[in-house]
């Protein structure tokens, strides 16, 4: 036999199919003590009172023209951002193969 | 499946889409466009006030924006990301309005909204008890309740959310009406709605 747990979320998909009172119950009524009962109801008082809300849709397109508004210029401040500077990069590898041609004639002079 | 394979490829899908939105800001949109309603729900049930919801909500994603280019997936939705934000943003927004209280114009959140007036006030009244009784639940239960019945996901989604497998999303929501019924007793007790629930569990 399922707990309560099971027959509360059957009763919650019946609430949300749009079946009240009675007809909600996964059971019929009085396979559930009083109690019980009283959770089924309180169940089905929360599915009447949380209706869904439509936000003003003159709110809606204002905000998501803000949005919009927002994300460009968020995404021209990373264009315009300037690269880092990059000009000790030639003299790092310059000096490396200065070094290793020096090394290298150095070693070739001893031999 | 089927269904298991369509799954992976919305994965897929949004995986690509949020590695779009990096560079293109159109993508980015396209994320918004499908998360606005979900976060703003969280964030207007948490909060009861829509002008606070909008508010936030904003935050959200303009924080999602700023910190996009450090997102990273780590097998978690982008969703679960944006709900990440939205809790923190909640959670500062309740630690101020303690140190600041403030009166509420709009107490009744939507109802503000003609649209919405539909209950009679004795009904709005119970919704509103039943609500301020959700918003003192700890956040990731209230993250449950909203992601169950306002996104109407399933468990699995929830799941991959939530960080947390099917079967401790199953345990969580017992536990989470559990509390609330304690939740209710208290607060009703002596109260028409006391007498109703007491009714319905000697019935």
């Amino acid at each position: 036999m399922p707990d309560l747990a099971h027959w509360l979320d059957l009763h919650a998909i019946r609430l949300r199919e749009g079946f009240r009172g009675n007809a909600a119950f996964p059971l019929p009524p009085v396979a559930f003590s009083p109690e019980e009962r009283a959770l089924f109801q309180i169940a089905e008082r929360v599915a009447e009172a949380l209706r869904p809300v439509e936000p003003r849709s003159v709110w809606v397109s204002s905000l998501y023209e803000r949005l919009i508004g927002k994300a460009h210029q968020q995404r021209c401040m990373r264009a315009s951002l300037p690269r880092p500077s990059r000009w000790w990069l030639p003299v790092i590898l310059g000096t490396a193969a200065l070094g290793v041609w020096t090394y290298r004639r150095l070693h070739a002079l001893r031999h | 499946m089927n269904a298991r394979r369509s799954s992976a490829d919305s994965r897929e899908d949004e995986r690509r889409l949020v590695e779009r939105a990096r560079r293109d800001p159109e993508a980015f949109g396209e994320l918004y466009l499908r998360y606005v309603r979900s976060i703003y729900n969280y964030i207007f049930y948490r909060t009861g006030d829509p002008e606070e919801a909008e508010d936030l909500t904003s935050r959200v994603f303009l924080q999602a924006l700023q910190h996009l280019p450090r997102f990273q997936e780590r097998g978690l939705p982008f969703a679960a990301w944006l709900f990440r934000i939205a809790h923190n943003l909640v959670a500062n927004w309740h630690r101020d309005r303690r140190r600041h209280p403030t009166i509420g114009l709009s107490e009744n959140g939507h109802d503000r909204d003609s649209a919405h007036i539909e209950a009679t006030l004795e009904h709005r009244e119970k919704q509103e008890q039943l609500l301020k009784a959700i918003r003192r639940l700890p956040p990731d239960r209230q993250q449950l309740l909203i992601l169950k019945f306002v996104e109407g996901l399933p468990n699995a989604e929830i799941a991959r959310i939530m960080g947390r497998t099917e079967g401790a999303i199953r345990v969580l929501y017992h536990r989470t009406l559990e509390a609330l019924r304690r939740e209710l007793m208290e607060e009703i007790s002596g109260s028409d709605d006391l007498g109703s629930l007491r009714r319905d569990q000697t019935r």
